[in-house]
């Protein structure tokens, strides 16, 4: 049997087109050639590929939409300063009037810790952070590593507004370890952030209090609030809020209200 | 200010994979893929590479929920990252770049709960579908009218303008050959059909 005849064969059984005598001598040549066998394998492997249809309609789809999605990126990146700027300010203006109820609220009754910790605690606008641009003073830093390492803190914040803490969490722990060493302040502040929406003020705890540059107010803020959060560590919470309410910091107010409920 | 919650479920994701909806897809591209990215160029990748491995990953679920076979036990999100690293690792490894990858073993331990055999038959698939791209328009055409439209040799041997219906056999084996060879030629293949 020639070459041609052999592909031929197979064009045949795959196509049903072969029967009586002739299906029954295939199938018994199949069984005694395993290259033969291996051939129609990789044929109709192939058939199957050129003809699936909807995998094709799909794959074109989704090199649509990633077309579609480039073209919209670079045009939404020209006002981008100005969403950013509008959302901080609406931001701002919530805390305010989050404030002023917790306030009125606060002035009625005494609190356990659990309901303070409600009361007060809002979490970060956002745990995206400048590290990587304003610091490095001894190295100086390419754009290109500046730009690589603000995309990272981008994703991570990223999966923070869509409140999936987990996989912020998994992507920071799957980061180059260059990166966790170079910046291990900033890490613990997001793991301590991540943990304690996670509802582990414990691991929350271990991680703001590794936090050694940078963040001081917020760091101590929400270290504070989640000691709040830990059965018998009420004293210790007290003692981290009065640290806050000596010395002016943005959350220099709402402890010595915390304080002031706490006795 | 507490942030926005994700816009779908699970169920919107895969349903949305399954009917293709521009809607779903746009999201899981404006959301996801500039993650994937970052992790890919972080591990000796480009731009390029990772939307090409991203859509591999789309398609692998696709392959996965058109027949109902898969039960989301995680975030879609963690999901699809979950894809997207374990076919980079394997592209790394089939270049001998295994070294100074970062991948933690714990994410390697968990390829068997993953759609293993829909990620390496989209790979592969991708693989015939490329190789048949790259033949000569009139091996295309032979091909096409053969294998998709299963017109016969006599049809085909008249719209090629041959003499005759033997001869068009011949080219279309020869085709068939080159584009077999072409196949076997690629690194990928051993690794793919190995599966």
């Amino acid at each position: 049997m020639t070459h041609q005849e052999r592909s031929e064969w197979i064009e045949k059984y795959l196509k049903g087109s072969l029967s009586g005598k002739d299906l029954i001598w295939f199938e018994s040549q199949l069984k005694e050639d395993l290259d033969l066998a291996k051939e129609l394998a990789l044929q109709k492997d192939i058939l199957t590929a050129l003809t699936e249809k909807d995998i094709i309609d799909f794959r074109k789809k989704l090199q649509a939409v990633n077309d579609e999605v480039s073209s919209e990126k670079s045009k939404s990146s020209r006002v981008i300063h100005i969403r950013d700027f509008l959302g901080k300010a609406a931001g701002v203006l919530l805390l305010i009037a989050a404030g002023i109820l917790i306030f009125f609220y606060l002035q009625k009754k005494s609190y356990s810790p659990e309901e303070l910790y409600q009361a007060y605690f809002t979490a970060p606008e956002t745990i995206q952070t400048s590290s990587g641009i304003d610091r490095d003073t001894a190295t100086v830093r390419s754009s290109e590593a500046q730009e690589k390492i603000m995309g990272l803190w981008s994703q991570v914040d990223s999966l923070y507004q869509m409140t999936e803490y987990q996989n912020a969490f998994d992507f920071i722990n799957a980061l180059p370890e260059e990166i966790k060493e170079r910046y291990p302040s900033d890490i613990n502040y997001q793991r301590g952030i991540l943990a304690l929406l996670s509802d582990q003020p414990d691991s929350a705890v271990t991680y703001l209090s590794s936090v050694e540059t940078g963040y001081d107010s917020k760091k101590n803020w929400y270290k504070a609030l989640a000691l709040l959060k830990i059965d018998g560590k009420e004293e210790e919470a007290k003692r981290a809020f009065e640290e806050i309410a000596a010395s002016k910091n943005p959350f220099q107010t709402m402890a010595i209200e915390i304080l002031e409920k706490m006795d | 200010m507490k942030p926005n919650r994700s816009k779908y479920s699970n169920e919107d994701y895969l349903n949305g994979i399954r009917q293709h909806d521009s809607g779903v897809l746009q999201y899981i591209f404006k959301e996801y893929l500039p993650l994937i990215e970052y992790y890919i160029i972080s591990n000796k990748g480009t731009k390029e590479a990772a939307e090409d491995i991203f859509m591999d990953a789309l398609e692998a679920i696709y392959r996965k929920v058109k027949n109902n076979e898969l039960k989301l036990t995680c975030a879609f999100y963690t999901f699809l990252f979950a894809i997207c690293k374990n076919l980079w690792y394997k592209k790394l490894r089939g270049r001998k770049y295994q070294s100074g990858v970062t991948m933690d073993d714990w994410e390697v331990l968990k390829l068997g709960a993953y759609p293993e055999e829909a990620m390496v038959r989209t790979e592969r698939f991708k693989l015939y579908r490329e190789k048949f791209n790259l033949l000569g328009e009139d091996c295309k055409k032979i091909l096409h009218w053969f294998l998709i439209d299963n017109k016969d040799m006599k049809e085909i041997a008249s719209l090629m303008g041959f003499k005759s219906e033997g001869y068009a056999r011949k080219r279309k084996f020869q085709c068939k050959q080159k584009l077999t060879e072409m196949i076997k030629n690629d690194d990928r293949f051993e690794e793919l059909i190995d599966y």
